[in-house]
């Protein structure tokens, strides 16, 4: 299998952080407020349905909210392949990091 | 689910719907949730108005993407069933061709009968106030305050139409008109002559009816004397391309001449106008020759057509009314009515007829006939459409195995029928070409329908193809659309029960019309044949018929006759008002005294014939003697036929006495019954007296008849000058009475013989394909032993219990129809069982022949062949 891309793991991670309210809005914000970055919903909503489709992530609707306009909301949630794939990014890039003396050192220097 | 967003901020509404077009194929609710979401989290940090703007932006923002997506697909899918249908089409050679010249001819003959009732419907529409414009009718009662149901007639004496302006303020204007004296005139300018039939219409004429003028102006055209006015046909054969306007004419009837001036050019007239002419004289011409002074000014002489324009406000009953009022002063009896001149054409029954005209019910039953046709065109084509779709079956489950949904193929099959109907539609136009001129001839009118300029028609074809796409298409694409891709993998899955049942409903009401056709067809003929060989009770054979038709010449009638009677090959000669195929003049509830003092009421119809009127025609005198000129009281002597011997009750009449009209008659012969009226009426009572008339029938040996008809010629026209020798013979007269019953018939016969090739060639279309789907089991039998006999019963088996069902259907109906037709007779053919026999052994013929084509084929073929068939 493939490895995750960055965003898939960012996004993956997201999901396990939120847990019960992993939903595209929180995600989008979590999203936002750790990278700093611009999310658009379209840079949500693709990788999460792609992870779906994987099968890295399962997920189920909810009682409808009136604060939706009475729409449910999906939340996510991760697969055991989801977390195994975290995991295995997680190993090879810390073996990785480790190969390497030190980044923040080679950084002073240069 | 919406209580709960009362009273609080929304998302603007047409946004959200755009948003749910967008994701109506994912997960809308969770996708449109997150935004409403996220607009109520900016109208709580940014504001309402904010948070708006915020979301069309997202609407915005998802557009594009989700428009070029679609038309990414949209166009390759596109492709993919334009590349699919032609391959279908390409691949099935034959079932597409019988396809297309099924739907093509079913088309051709609906967009041709469509176009015959537009031009049927269409008549004398094209004046601009043609909802005003009405022809005056009168119709006269008899006297003794006797009614009579003589028809209506259209001649009026020409001092009425300036009356009718003047005197009622319905009127707004009326026009005065007749033909000319000669059915055609001699229009000669130097050395170009030509005969061209027209009419002498005052100046109203252009006024009312809207016959465009080229040159000239309408109000003053046909206002002065010695004027006249030419189509523009007219003015090309005898001027060219000059200006024709004040150039000179001179105008020559037998008995008129008229130097006249082209006041005015018109545009030639169009067809459906049931006013025809070559040219217009000015009345003033016919006024200021003094010869003529006698039409003019005078209530007697009623030779005018007369046609009245209604003002605005004007009520056309209330018109009626006065009119009539009016007219009994002048003469006691008359009614008078206006008839609208849109329903001259299809609606009038008058006794002389402007132009041949046509019945509403003929048209509206050609146009029954015409749907008819095109529904079993689709029916075939629905037909095999369903049995070509099992072909298909894997195509469909590969589709929606790769995610098609059922509207998608819905629309891939609509889309095929339509790609059909419109190749139908092209074969169709051309057929229509190749078809126009025998259609034509067949209805009786010269169709040139312009396709382009035709808006109507424009419309009717593109509603056919429509109709036929839907028709033929919606129920093979629906039942392929609903196919489960698990069953449409496996074959033959969809040629179960219920499509065949379909299938074979559709076949038996296709061959059911066509088998109603023929029968229809046959007993229209048969009864024709009967009318033709029927016993009239009086010869029509070789009699010319002379009508007079001015003064002069009926001064002269009995010098003509004994002329006539001189030549050797004339055997007789009568003088009578009426012809024994057409005795109309008739009093109805005429009151008569029996013997007994008993009163009998009847209708009488009556004639004035001279006293050879007997022995020219051949009609048996059965009891006394005829007309004789040695007797001088025979002045009052009348001859009766049998029914008013039996009505009145007498055993023998002779000498009986009869009044009628203030005048005491006697009996002097009792004739046979003979057929006086068409066959739709009974023989009815009748009585001729012995007075002359205005018909001269002359009975000829058969012989050289040209030869004889110059000598009848050369007499007449040594005898009187005042009117051109016209003739025409007693049976061509009898056989015209007929003309509509004979076109029916026709129409029949060749929408029934079309019908028939179309059920025949859906037929064989379906025997192929259902005799390939049993190849199979056709080479296992022979392998066990079935003979080509048996194999061949096997199949054709199938379809002749469906054909024999379609006659059992037909039979009623066409019994149902014939029956109403033949009501309109009195004398009417036996339908005979025989007829529907025939007719159904005609079309099971034809159809088993159709089959046989591939049950032999079939049966005779190898089963080593067929069972290696995989």
């Amino acid at each position: 299998m493939k490895l995750l891309s960055r965003s898939e793991e960012l996004v993956l991670l997201t999901v396990m952080k939120l847990q019960e309210n992993a939903y595209c809005i929180p995600i989008r914000e979590e999203l936002i407020k750790v990278t700093g970055r611009k999310w658009s919903f379209g840079s949500v909503y693709d990788p999460l349905d792609r992870l779906e489709k994987k099968g890295l992530l399962k997920s189920y609707l909810t009682k409808p909210v009136k604060e939706r306009g009475g729409r449910s909301k999906r939340i996510y949630q991760l697969t055991s392949l989801g977390k195994r794939s975290l995991i295995e990014v997680r190993s090879i890039q810390d073996a990785l990091w480790d190969r390497i003396p030190s980044l923040e050192a080679d950084t002073e220097k240069m | 689910m919406t209580m709960g967003r009362k009273n609080r901020f929304t998302p603007p509404a047409l946004a959200e719907k755009i948003l749910g077009i967008i994701y109506s194929d994912k997960g809308q609710f969770t996708h449109l949730g997150d935004f409403e979401e996220m607009f109520l989290n900016i109208c709580e940090s940014r504001g309402l108005n904010y948070a708006r703007i915020w979301y069309w932006i997202q609407v915005m923002k998802s557009l594009p993407g989700f428009i070029k997506n679609k038309l990414y697909w949209s166009t390759a899918m596109l492709k993919n069933y334009i590349f699919i249908a032609v391959r279908n089409v390409i691949k099935n050679k034959g079932f597409s061709f019988i396809n297309v010249t099924g739907l093509a001819v079913g088309m051709a003959c609906f967009l041709l009968i469509m176009a015959y009732v537009q031009h049927e419907s269409s008549y004398d529409r094209f004046h601009e106030k043609s909802g005003r414009i009405f022809r005056l009718l009168a119709k006269e009662s008899g006297q003794d305050g006797q009614k009579s149901v003589e028809e209506y007639e259209d001649s009026f004496p020409e001092v009425m139409t300036p009356l009718l302006v003047s005197d009622f303020p319905e009127v707004k204007n009326a026009t005065c008109f007749m033909g000319a004296f000669q059915d055609k005139a001699v229009l000669k300018a130097g050395e170009k002559l030509f005969y061209q039939s027209g009419l002498y219409a005052d100046r109203n004429f252009l006024e009312i009816f809207n016959f465009p003028l080229i040159h000239g102006n309408s109000q003053s055209v046909l206002s002065g004397p010695n004027t006249i006015v030419i189509t523009e046909d007219v003015s090309k054969k005898l001027f060219g391309n000059e200006n024709p306007i004040g150039r000179r004419i001179s105008y020559k009837e037998t008995r008129r001449q008229y130097d006249v001036v082209v006041s005015g050019v018109v545009e030639n007239i169009p067809q459906n106008s049931s006013l025809k002419f070559d040219y217009l004289l000015s009345l003033e011409t016919l006024r200021s020759d003094k010869s003529n002074s006698f039409m003019f000014d005078n209530w007697n002489v009623a030779n005018f057509h007369i046609f009245v324009e209604l003002a605005e406000t004007g009520d056309k009953a209330e018109a009626e009314e006065k009119l009539t009022e009016f007219a009994q002063t002048k003469r006691d009896g008359t009614k008078l009515a206006l008839q609208p001149i849109e329903g001259i054409h299809l609606r009038s029954q008058i006794r002389e007829e402007l132009a041949t005209n046509n019945e509403v019910r003929y048209v509206r039953l050609f146009s029954f006939i015409a749907v008819m046709v095109l529904l079993i065109a689709c029916v075939n084509s629905m037909n095999l459409g369903v049995a070509c779709s099992t072909k298909r079956a894997k195509e469909i489950g590969v589709r929606k195995v790769n995610g098609a949904n059922r509207r998608q193929i819905l629309h891939q099959f609509l889309g095929e029928s339509l790609f059909l109907s419109v190749l139908s539609l092209f074969a169709a136009l051309l057929l229509m070409k190749m078809l126009l001129p025998r259609f034509s001839l067949i209805l009786g009118v010269e169709l040139k329908p312009d396709l382009l300029n035709n808006v109507f028609l424009l419309l009717v074809m593109a509603g056919t193809t429509l109709f036929v796409a839907l028709a033929s298409g919606s129920y093979p694409a629906f039942l392929l659309s609903a196919l489960s891709p698990v069953r449409s993998m496996k074959e033959h899955s969809i040629s179960g029960s219920r499509s065949g049942k379909l299938r074979n409903i559709l076949m038996v009401f296709q061959f059911a019309v066509s088998v109603t056709l023929i029968i229809c067809t046959v007993v229209v003929f048969r009864q024709m044949n009967f009318i033709k060989t029927r016993e009239l009770g009086f010869d029509r054979e070789h009699v010319v018929v002379i009508p007079i038709k001015e003064k002069e010449t009926l001064d002269k009638r009995q010098v003509l006759k004994t002329s006539f009677l001189e030549l050797p090959q004339v055997k007789g000669v009568s003088v009578s008002s009426g012809l024994p195929i057409n005795i109309r003049s008739r009093l109805i509830n005429y009151v008569f005294m029996r013997d007994n003092g008993e009163k009998v009421t009847m209708d009488i119809t009556f004639d004035y014939v001279d006293e050879d009127f007997v022995d020219v025609f051949k009609i048996n005198v059965l009891r006394g003697r005829n007309f004789s000129k040695d007797f001088s009281e025979d002045k009052y002597g009348i001859l009766i036929n049998e029914t008013v011997a039996k009505k009145m009750g007498w055993s023998d009449p002779i000498g009986k006495e009869f009044s009628f009209m203030r005048n005491k008659y006697h009996v002097v012969g009792v004739v046979k019954d003979f057929q006086f009226a068409t066959f739709h009426h009974q023989i009815e009572p009748m009585v001729l007296f012995n007075e002359i008339g205005s018909n001269i029938s002359v009975r000829i040996y058969p012989g050289d008849v040209p030869a004889i008809l110059g000598s009848l010629r050369r007499i007449f026209e040594k005898t009187t000058q005042s009117q051109p020798f016209e003739f025409y013979f007693l049976d061509d007269a009898f056989n015209k009475l007929y003309q509509k019953e004979m076109r029916t018939g026709e129409i029949f016969g060749t929408f029934g013989g079309i019908t028939v090739f179309i059920a025949c060639m859906g037929l064989f279309g379906l025997a192929a394909f259902m005799i390939n789907k049993r190849t199979k089991e056709i080479g296992i039998r022979k392998v066990l032993g079935a003979s080509v006999a048996q194999i061949v019963t096997l199949l054709t088996r199938e379809f002749a219990g469906l054909i024999l069902l379609s006659n059992v259907i037909a039979w009623p109906v066409a019994y149902i129809i014939m029956r109403l037709w033949l009501q309109d007779f009195a004398f009417r053919v036996n339908i005979g069982i025989w007829v529907f026999i025939l007719s159904s052994a005609l079309v099971i013929f034809v159809s088993f022949v159709t089959v046989s084509v591939h049950t032999f084929r079939a049966a005779a073929s190898n089963p080593v062949d067929t069972l290696r068939y995989e």
